[in-house]
């Protein structure tokens, strides 16, 4: 018995010193990602990979590699991949990176920044040459960028716009920053208040987002402003409580009953839950259907019926795009196909569902993992050499219902 | 011989990973950085791990601690705002009033202590997302401490307390023999409620602490603040072979030892660049051999 504990003891001991010893007097340099101890030669590292393996990787290159001739290794740091969007950017990045022949190492699954460093950190240990994440909230870019500027990795995000003008200045002046794409809600929302003005309707209710987030203030900004430009009159707002069906349905309940002249209402998103409740106190209402309009942001189980009876004027969704597009970018500058020193301010607007139809064509190949809308040759053009601002934005711009049906076929 | 063996399954689980990630990863597992980081990442779940080796001492189980956590997180930076050692400070003190909180609950109110902590959990959760829905919390100035020193320091001196108290004090000895037979050790005189509380008390120092760390390693306090922490605490002490029914089989070391395979797991499984898909599956295999092969199964004994 004795002997055990000394036994344990003695293994207990020498593990803390092999950690202590190895910690703070280090070790190894072996991982070739373990220069965050000077800028300076990380940077100078990843250029000469990048400056010889710009020469060899244009577009009709097999493979995107780095000057030792390995695979550029990419870290994911990604929500999910059960979901529709989930499922299909983790099916879409896959399939580009088999394309390039790069390697993606995927973290699923982390929901605050803390968890998303311990991922970040861990697949730079891994030997990854660039991150891509979507920010859980502001401070993760300022946290998960400056892990990655210690040790001379690129980083890309996407669907998150920077909230704060201080992390943001940090976040720019972080020289190992690529692209930072968003959604342009804000222009879609004034959109959709135009598709209601345009069927004659003057007064709506909104359901408006939660203040702090920036995502959910544009949205909410875009539906006033479009108001105003289109005449449109806000009859009331009340805030939509995520996740809590009924409450939503009480509030789409008391628009109904306080303001019995309302045309339409607007709902900075429809997804968890609120579009189908929007839909559901219609139904319930006893109005006749399509009586009331709805202009949803997000698509939401439903929505096909819900345009079919007339209820849902507008609705939109699909931002894989922008993910994609970050991680192209995010490639393009890991193997060093381009020698922007500066991050890339990208937009996208979601494509804007007016119809049935347009929402079958959404439905079938939008958010589809079995899907791919891009052709390998775009890839292998947006992650080459050559490749600026302009060209990824373009990419961004053409995404539409059109752009969709021409890739699949069907137009 | 077999419970000796049973015994040195977590250090023996620990050295093994230790050894395979360092001879299967090229060298990228035993990199200074990548060391640093285990340390680094192990701490906040160590920390609280400490404490709530107290509560499980004497035979219970604390689940406040995220939520605790998000709210002592909330509720120092609604006083002391970016002011970061009034900040630091706030955050141990709330703990300790979450933690007094969960005792009174436990001791007064006669509700199961693992009740008393959930109750905690979805209150300090509930008002971490109700302010945060209507409060930017952004500590960037507390960004400046995430650095292997600090994070180093805190942890050498949370553990060699938590390790000295539980092992040389009263008060740590008592919790045991709490946990062992709560009514001798009422009937030898020793007041077991107030013991209780003050391990509820040091379990809530723990996990302001390991707030305070939290929002170093994130900058800001969000809704998901803490968010599982009391999972990630309650399968590490788990797997560093814990007994969960307290009393004298309740080693501190369960603490250190669980904390550092589940972190080591997660990081080795990321070097190797494993499918997410099998990520998952692979964890839930080897928590399971190793708790299988551990635990202490002398409270079953009756069942059978």
């Amino acid at each position: 018995m004795k002997s055990t504990k000394k036994v344990t003891r003695f293994i207990a001991l020498i593990m803390v010193m092999i950690l202590c010893l190895f910690s703070i007097a280090g070790c190894s340099n072996t991982s070739s990602n373990d220069n965050s101890t000077s800028d300076d030669s990380s940077t100078q590292t990843v250029e000469s990979g990048g400056s010889e393996s710009a020469d060899s990787a244009d577009t009709t290159n097999d493979t995107v590699d780095t000057a030792g001739g390995e695979k550029v290794k990419i870290g994911m740091i990604w929500y999910g991949n059960t979901d529709a969007m989930g499922g299909t950017f983790y099916s879409w990045a896959n399939h580009a990176a088999e394309v390039l022949g790069v390697e993606l190492v995927w973290k699923l699954g982390s929901y605050t920044t803390a968890d998303e460093l311990t991922d970040c950190e861990n697949l730079i240990s891994a030997g990854c040459q660039g991150i891509y994440f979507v920010p859980m909230d502001t401070a993760a870019n300022l946290q998960l960028g400056n892990a990655c500027k210690d040790a001379g990795v690129y980083w890309a995000t996407s669907n998150r716009q920077i909230a704060d003008a201080d992390v943001l200045a940090a976040c720019e002046a972080n020289p190992y920053f690529v692209a930072r794409v968003y959604d342009n809600s804000y222009d879609v929302c004034k959109e959709m208040v135009k598709v209601l003005a345009d069927q004659g309707i003057t007064k709506v209710c909104m359901l408006s987002g939660d203040p702090t987030d920036a995502m959910m203030v544009d949205r909410t900004s875009g539906f006033e402003d479009g108001c105003k430009e289109y005449n449109v009159e806000i009859l009331a707002t009340s805030q939509i409580v995520s996740g809590d069906a009924s409450a939503n349905v009480d509030s789409v309940n008391n628009f109904l009953t306080l303001y019995p002249n309302v045309e339409a209402i607007l709902a900075v998103s429809g997804t968890a839950g609120v579009g189908e409740a929007i839909i559901t106190a219609l139904e319930a209402s006893g109005r006749e259907a399509g009586s009331v309009k709805v202009a949803a942001f997000d698509t939401f189980e439903g929505n096909q019926k819900a345009f079919e009876d007339g209820w849902l004027a507008a609705s939109c969704g699909g931002y894989t795009s922008e993910c994609l597009v970050s991680l192209l970018a995010l490639i393009s500058r890991a193997s060093g196909n381009s020698d922007a020193n500066s991050v890339m301010p990208l937009t996208l607007s979601p494509l804007l569902i007016t119809s049935a139809e347009e929402m079958e064509t959404f439905s079938q190949y939008v958010d589809n993992p079995d899907v791919q809308l891009y052709s390998d040759e775009t890839i292998k053009q947006l992650a080459g050499p050559g490749m600026g601002i302009e060209d990824y934005q373009k990419v961004l711009d053409d995404w539409s219902i059109e752009f969709v049906k021409q890739a699949v076929g069907i137009e | 011989m077999r419970e000796q063996i049973k015994k040195m399954v977590p250090i023996a689980g620990l050295v093994s990973m230790f050894l395979l990630f360092a001879f299967t990863t090229d060298g990228k597992f035993l990199t200074r950085v990548n060391l640093q980081n285990l340390i680094i990442q192990s701490a906040i779940t160590m920390v609280a791990a400490v404490g709530t080796a107290f509560v499980m001492a004497h035979n219970n189980l604390d689940f406040s601690l995220g939520g605790a956590c998000a709210l002592s997180c909330v509720l120092s930076y609604l006083i002391a705002g970016q002011n970061l050692p009034l900040f630091f400070i706030l955050c141990i003190v709330f703990g300790v009033v979450c933690g007094l909180f969960s005792a009174l609950l436990h001791i007064k109110g006669q509700i199961p202590a693992f009740m008393a902590g959930m109750c905690l959990m979805f209150a300090g959760r509930g008002v971490a997302q109700s302010v945060a829905a209507n409060t930017n919390m952004l500590m960037v100035a507390a960004a400046s401490l995430n650095n292997i020193w600090f994070f180093l320091i805190v942890l050498v001196v949370v553990v060699v307390l938590g390790f000295v108290i539980f092992n040389y004090t009263k008060i740590g000895k008592y919790q045991k023999l709490i946990g062992t037979n709560p009514k001798a050790t009422e009937l030898s005189g020793i007041n077991v409620n107030a013991y209780k509380t003050i391990a509820f008390a040091i379990s809530g120092a723990t996990i302001g602490i390991a707030a305070c760390l939290t929002v170093i390693r994130s900058a800001s306090i969000i809704g998901n603040t803490g968010l599982n922490l009391e999972t990630n605490v309650l399968l590490a002490l788990s797997l560093g072979g814990i007994s969960i029914t307290g009393g004298s089989a309740t080693k501190m070391r369960s603490a250190i030892i669980g904390t550092l395979i589940f972190f080591i797991l997660n990081n080795g499984l990321t070097l190797w660049g494993l499918n997410p898909d099998y990520v998952d599956i692979v964890k839930a295999a080897f928590f399971l051999l190793t708790v299988t092969i551990s635990i202490d199964r002398t409270q079953y004994d009756m069942i059978a």
